[in-house]
């Protein structure tokens, strides 16, 4: 306290940490440490595992779900919650079905879909930042709503008979990577320059650690809630081009109960459903160890009502390491 | 007298910053000690590592309790030993009644169902013996600050507490609590209770404490009776240095920077109007309540306006959100650090660039470590004690906190700064340090609207004071020309017309 201001340089340089316990180590990188595990005991457990074609299916496996939880990420650091992106995903595959089918050419197809998809974002955010909701009630609703305007749109059924060009874009290949793959990748290293280095990205976790001292900064707490819901819409149209490019088919049934899938993807990888912290480079590692774990049991013989039960469990016991890191 | 507790060579580190060094403290039965120091000294420390909320650095210095060593694992483990602490933040539950909360966790049985009527007449003992006038079955929620503060103290003796630790026991009440307090406090002295005081009003030590023991950055630095210990020898050990004393002259009759004419607005000001000049410090005085921070929230933007026109610069302005207030120039250093002023969560380096990131940016891009460069630019300009700038600020102490938060603001370069009690709850030499800074911002002709409840602060910085009460300005004087009871008297008047 002696300091006036001007002279505390020197107390911010020597007071270094000191050498942090291996407890605690082994604690802050618990969740990798557990990954490892289960990669190296997979490659014991099946010689299929760490084949490159498996390794490639597990990547192609988790990428449209991967590209969604990179907008749900910041939908939970920001302290809101996006309940509607399953909905999106049959929303956005229906619409671009419905185009395409009418003859209009593939990218205006996708454009005008994304343009239509990304309204819902809108609605979710000025609902919620408007009257001052909670998401989990706004995107509720939404999701409801959207989901049965899409059942509307095609009564019901899948629309098919898209043209062969749609195929390359969900099952196109550069070398041995798929498409989607790369997608994802692209749009993790796109968010994560977003959270780290945007204002933006600032923004979010400003608000998401408290609005109120966001809002007296000076930030617009209003567009900043708006933007994020865009982008976690937009992100779901895009899982959801890429799934009915896969399946050559604009169903309304895809995506049902995603949310969950994600949100569950991302809160493994160490982000607050609190709000104000998170990181992608957790939720990557999230999206890839429920990736590992389901193509290991498939790999395995388990039945798939074991495989809810384990991915439940996995899911509690993240959720429980995390907030053990978070006492520290 | 007994001494019941002994502390000694008591060390504890978080991530890098040393809370305690070398720790030492002792406490007598039927003794009251106070324990002073400036945020940070490492008091609220102490005080957890006594509740067992924290524990000490392994491996060095011993805590002896009634004589025999102890460890104290948590605190029931505390509670168990004869030791309660009374916290600032009370741990009441409010839909519970006072004889609940009293005996929360040991209540009275029969059978398997609460003896509610042995409940209430045990509950009722306690509340005798503290002369607190309160049926045992009111709902806590219903309670002044000072009935429940008398709540957690019954809550306490019903644990058959030996030590008692109040941490800023008077800092919300009013004379007529404070003086119940001390009488009850007096009482318990005598009973043979040792109590621990913790305070940051050094004038009511006197009246009250046996012993004095003073804490600088995590140290032991004096334990003095306090007969020998006069406030200006408190502050010295505090401080480590004698406090400036000093007055500007008085600035007037330069340019006018903001105007407010008939201000109203719904959250409870009415006809507010005043100007505020280059180089000036405007004080406003008044009682909580009085209008003064509702007034300058709706000057920043932050609540709603009725009606009433703003001037910047002499040009009026529309403002309708903390974002317009800011391009105008205006920072507002808010009441409630915690609440308003900081995203705790977040590190030093995010929150001192909170306001300007969108300066730093370049198409929304914060890029070349230009954030890095300006926090600790404000961490060296404020004086912030900290490991890093990615430090998180929850970690820091309150006056580091206040050091942030003002930082965070004075990085945006603002004309006007409205300061809404900006050295509540802080030490007196992180005081000193904001004053100083005050007194550079106003020699640099910036305006600085300063709202303090703390009248002698305000008589010793402000250029010119208003006195605000029932929701508007009631009289302007110079600080030069009054003095305590005439602020005083004005800031009660009720009829605001007379």
């Amino acid at each position: 306290m002696e300091n006036t201001p001007g002279d505390a340089v020197a107390s911010c340089a020597d007071n270094r940490s000191p050498r942090p316990q291996v407890k605690d180590l082994l604690l802050k990188y618990s969740f990798v440490i557990v990954f490892a595990i289960l990669i190296v005991s997979l490659s014991f457990a099946s010689t299929k595992f760490l084949t490159l074609a498996n390794v490639v299916n597990i990547f192609r496996q988790v990428s449209t779900q991967g590209i969604i939880a990179v907008g749900m990420t910041m939908i939970l650091i920001l302290g809101q919650i996006d309940l509607s992106v399953g909905a999106i995903v049959a929303f956005a595959a229906v619409l671009n079905a419905l185009f395409l089918k009418a003859g209009i050419p593939i990218p205006l197809a996708f454009a005008i879909t994304l343009a239509v998809s990304s309204v819902w974002g809108l609605l979710n955010g000025i609902v919620t930042a408007r009257f001052h909701l909670h998401a989990f009630l706004v995107t509720m609703a939404s999701q409801t709503l959207i989901r049965g305007l899409t059942y509307t749109m095609t009564g019901g059924y899948p629309v098919g008979g898209l043209p062969k060009g749609f195929f390359l874009l969900g099952s196109g290949h550069l070398g041995f990577v798929p498409f989607p793959v790369i997608y994802m990748l692209v749009i993790f290293i796109v968010g994560s320059f977003i959270l780290s280095s945007t204002t933006f990205g600032r923004a979010i976790y400003a608000i998401g650690g408290n609005e109120e001292a966001a809002r007296l900064s000076g930030i617009s707490v209003r567009n900043v809630k708006i933007g994020v819901f865009v982008v976690s819409a937009i992100a779901s149209a895009i899982a959801g081009l890429v799934l009915s490019s896969r399946l050559m088919a604009g169903s309304p049934e895809i995506g049902m109960g995603w949310e969950l899938d994600v949100i569950a993807a991302v809160v493994i990888g160490g982000t607050s459903i609190m709000g104000g912290e998170g990181k992608l480079s957790g939720t990557i590692l999230g999206v890839l160890f429920i990736g590992v774990l389901s193509n290991g049991m498939i790999l395995l013989g388990v039945t798939p009502y074991i495989q809810q039960v384990v991915r439940g469990l996995v899911i509690l016991g993240a959720v429980i390491l995390n907030s053990l890191q978070e006492k520290r | 007298m007994e001494t019941i507790l002994t502390i000694s060579g008591i060390n504890k580190t978080f991530g890098g910053i040393r809370a305690l060094s070398d720790a030492e403290f002792s406490l007598a039965a039927g003794e009251i000690h106070a324990l002073v120091g400036a945020n940070g000294a490492g008091k609220s420390t102490l005080i957890k590592i006594l509740t067992g909320a924290h524990k000490p650095d392994a491996g060095c210095g011993t805590i002896t309790l009634f004589g025999k060593h102890v460890v104290i694992d948590n605190p029931a483990h505390a509670r168990d030993l004869g030791i309660s602490a009374v916290y600032q933040e009370f741990s009441l539950v409010n839909n519970l009644s006072v004889a609940e909360n009293i005996f929360l966790g040991k209540l009275p049985l029969k059978g398997i169902a609460v003896d509610r009527n042995k409940l209430l007449s045990r509950a009722g003992d306690y509340l005798r013996r503290l002369e607190l006038n309160i049926n045992p079955a009111t709902l806590v929620t219903t309670l002044s600050v000072a009935q429940k503060q008398m709540v957690e103290i019954a809550k306490a003796l019903s644990n058959d507490s030996k030590i008692l630790i109040l941490d800023e026991p008077t800092a919300s009440l009013s004379a007529s609590e404070v003086e119940h307090l001390f009488m009850n406090l007096r009482r318990l002295r005598s009973e043979g209770i040792g109590i621990l005081y913790v305070s940051h009003r050094l004038e009511e030590l006197p009246e009250l404490v046996d012993r004095v023991t003073v804490f600088r950055d995590g140290r032991h630095i004096a334990t003095l009776p306090i007969a020998e210990a006069p406030k200006s020898v408190i502050i010295r050990h505090m401080v480590g240095k004698d406090i400036r004393n000093q007055r500007r002259l008085p600035r007037t009759g330069s340019d006018e920077l903001l105007r407010a004419e008939c201000l109203s607005g719904p959250a409870g000001f009415d006809n507010v109007s005043f100007c505020l000049r280059k180089g000036e410090i405007l004080g406003f005085a008044g009682l909580a309540g009085a209008g003064r921070t509702e007034t300058v929230r709706a000057l920043f933007g932050v609540d709603k306006l009725s009606s009433g026109k703003i001037y910047v610069n002499g040009k009026e302005v529309t403002i309708k959100s903390p974002r317009d207030a800011i391009g105008f120039g205006m920072a507002f250093i808010t009441e409630d650090r915690k609440d308003e002023g900081l995203v705790l969560g977040l590190s030093i380096l995010e929150n001192l660039t909170m306001a300007i990131f969108r300066k730093l940016s370049h198409f929304g891009v914060i890029g070349g470590g230009k954030d890095k460069k300006e926090a600790s630019l404000s961490i060296d300009r404020m004086g912030i004690k900290c490991a890093s700038s990615a430090q998180r600020v929850r970690a820091l102490s309150g006056g580091n906190q206040q050091k942030v938060v003002i930082g965070k603001w004075l990085a945006t370069e603002p004309n006007i700064l409205i300061m809404d009690e900006p050295t509540r709850g802080i030490d007196v030499g992180s005081k000193s340090q904001i004053y100083d800074i005050i007194h550079a911002l106003a020699d640099a002709g910036k305006g600085i609207i300063f709202i303090s409840s703390e009248i002698p602060e305000i008589l010793e910085l402000a250029d010119r004071i208003v006195v605000f009460a029932s929701g508007r300005p009631i009289v302007e004087l110079d600080p030069t020309k009054t003095n305590q009871d005439e602020i005083l008297h004005y800031a009660t008047t009720q009829d605001a017309t007379a």
